[in-house]
């Protein structure tokens, strides 16, 4: 199937996932990564580095971690050899200086860093502290912004340059948001996957669900849902469950903490959907952590149900985000869900058994409400527990704050801190606009937001309580304690 | 004994809800709630005979409400149970 890709990183990407996934589904013991590499760079002529034999050198290093031969587990990799060693210098003079009279760059640098060279603006790096000032006032845009994509992308400083200018993820402040993972223009940080390792459980009939986040309805162009369900259901998934119902569960569970907090004089309570927001308070704001909702997370929720209903289910949440698959690996959680994959590797696992989405026919998908679905955008968790409080009547007083990517979030958090917060509950999202913006999405345009809204008025029922209305969630551990 | 019943997609679209409700409130009318638990299930492979119903682990039967009552009925005269 032709696919349009956003990016040619992310076709590569695709073409290695695919790789990994065709290994699974056949059940291959020991796979030749240098045979893939060749059938995916098939020479002679480069496509995007300076010869095939280095690119063949990338694609290996890719496939091991799209493979999941990695021993080490961390969610976030760097390949090394894909990394461009961008300049680290955050400004550069460009041929556009003219080296004119008003000279507004030399005398408006703080620190002295900017004079004249042979008739031309230099930086002198030793002095320079990265203010910007010289970029701005130039007259001639002659000054460019040359920050390393990966450092612009990631909202908590966590890359650094080692020695040899290669991005290094310091994993103490990672959040695994995935942003600088789909910002490198060379596609050298990636995500672990385990694409291969489903297409293997699948090949060998093991009960598998695919818990969809509702993101997927903005994911493949031209396609409708239900012909993605029943690609699913055709390779192997025994049933294909919206996560939205999961966010059913929570929204009751996290209004209803909600309230016992107020009564108890809590000033303010924090979303727990989010894994990213959680990890970043975890690791910037650690006095705070108590404000977190211990409620979990709609993925957790649903995985406890479909494992409730049948004992021998393996779970597979399949949505646009990679910190799900740091959340997913908590001691706390492993219990909920067996493997986490993105969108992206949705469509290589269905690439791989040349599934053309868009010719297959159409299955229901219909498990949740409509408020359940609208948790995909920003906004949507705050909304819906306004549906439910009015829906059901509740005395409390709910002020929500949205924050709209992670570095909102962190200011909210602050601003709680130090009781200067305008509300009493903070609605958290570390991609901006909300998930349908994550990391591992196939698309990010701004119409998904409303696709996404067109998708959640389709849902039969239309309120929490009519989708929970015969779903007993009596066994299942809701609350992260 | 256990009574699954199909909440999955194609079933829940035809009325699996209504179905679940009935059994609530005769199981509860008949006495049976001891006898008889009642669950959810995601799908049973039986989509276009929705609702799907699992009986005991066994066969696979497409229920609407209506149908609960001769059910339910049968079961407890199978197993003389008085209801
Ligand atoms: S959805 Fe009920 S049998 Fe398939």
């Amino acid at each position: 199937m032709e696919y349009k890709f956003e990016s040619n990183t992310q076709e590569l990407k695709y073409k290695v996932l695919k790789a990994a996934a065709k290994a699974g589904f056949n059940k291959e013991k020991r796979v030749s990564k240098s045979k893939l590499a060749k059938e995916i760079i098939p020479g002679p002529k480069p496509s995007f580095r300076c010869c095939i034999h280095k690119e063949r050198t990338i694609i290996k290093e890719r496939l091991q971690i799209a493979l999941h031969e990695e021993k080490d587990e961390s969610i976030i990799k760097v390949i090394d050899s894909a990394c461009e060693q961008c300049p680290i210098q955050r400004y550069t003079v460009t041929d556009a200086c003219r080296g004119c009279i008003a000279r507004s760059c030399e005398n408006s640098c703080p620190v002295d860093a900017v004079y004249m060279v042979a008739g031309r603006a230099y930086i002198n790096y030793e002095k320079c502290i990265e203010c910007g000032k010289c970029k701005e006032t130039c007259q001639f845009n002659a000054i460019s912004d040359t920050l390393r994509p990966c450092r612009r992308s990631c909202p908590v400083d966590a890359i650094e340059i080692d020695d040899s200018k290669i991005a290094k993820i310091n994993y103490e402040k990672c959040i695994s948001c995935g942003q600088c993972a789909y910002n490198c223009p060379f596609g050298a940080i990636t995500d672990i996957s385990y694409v291969k390792d489903v297409a293997q459980d699948l090949a060998n009939k093991v009960p598998m669900y695919a818990l969809i986040a509702p993101s997927i309805a903005s994911q493949f162009n031209n396609t409708k849902i239900g012909q993605v369900t029943h690609s699913l259901k055709k390779i192997g998934f025994k049933d294909v469950i919206e996560v939205a119902l999961g966010a059913d569960i929570v929204i009751k569970t996290e209004t209803e903490e909600f309230i016992q907090r107020m009564e108890e004089n809590n000033n303010y309570m924090t979303t727990s959907c989010c894994p990213s927001f959680v990890n970043l308070i975890e690791a910037n704001a650690k006095d705070q952590v108590n404000h977190i909702s211990t409620t979990v997370s709609p993925m957790v929720a649903l995985g406890r149900l479909v494992k409730d209903l049948h004992k021998d289910a393996v779970t597979v949440f399949i949505g646009p985000c990679i910190a799900k698959k740091h959340e997913a690996k908590k001691p706390e959680f492993k219990d909920a869900i067996d493997y986490v994959i993105t969108f992206e590797e949705l469509r290589s696992l269905l690439g791989a058994k040349d599934i053309v989405v868009c010719d297959m026919p159409e299955d229901p998908l219909n498990n949740a409400s409509y408020q359940g679905r609208m948790f995909a955008v920003q906004g949507g968790v705050a909304s819906s527990i306004t549906n439910y409080i009015i829906d059901n009547n509740l005395d409390v007083d709910f002020q929500p704050v949205l924050s709209n990517g992670a570095k909102e979030c962190l200011k909210n958090i602050n601003l709680a801190k130090y009781g200067k917060l305008k509300g009493n509950f903070i609605e958290g999202m570390a991609c901006n606009g909300g998930c349908i913006s994550g990391p591992g999405s196939l698309t990010h345009q701004k119409k998904d937001a409303n696709t996404i809204k067109q998708y959640a008025l389709k849902a039969k029922e239309k309120t929490t309580n009519d989708a929970l209305e015969v779903i007993n969630t009596l066994n299942l551990k809701l609350h992260k304690k | 004994m256990d009574i699954n019943v199909c909440i999955g997609s194609a079933c829940h679209l035809k009325g699996s809800y209504d179905v679940i409700k009935e059994f609530q409130k005769l199981l509860k009318e008949y006495n049976l709630e001891d006898k008889i638990t009642l669950k959810g299930a995601f799908c049973l492979n039986h989509c276009v005979e929705a609702v799907s119903t699992k009986i005991d682990n066994e066969k696979v039967i497409s229920m609407t409400p209506e149908k609960v009552k001769p059910l339910l009925e049968e079961i407890a005269k199978e197993h003389k149970w008085n209801i």
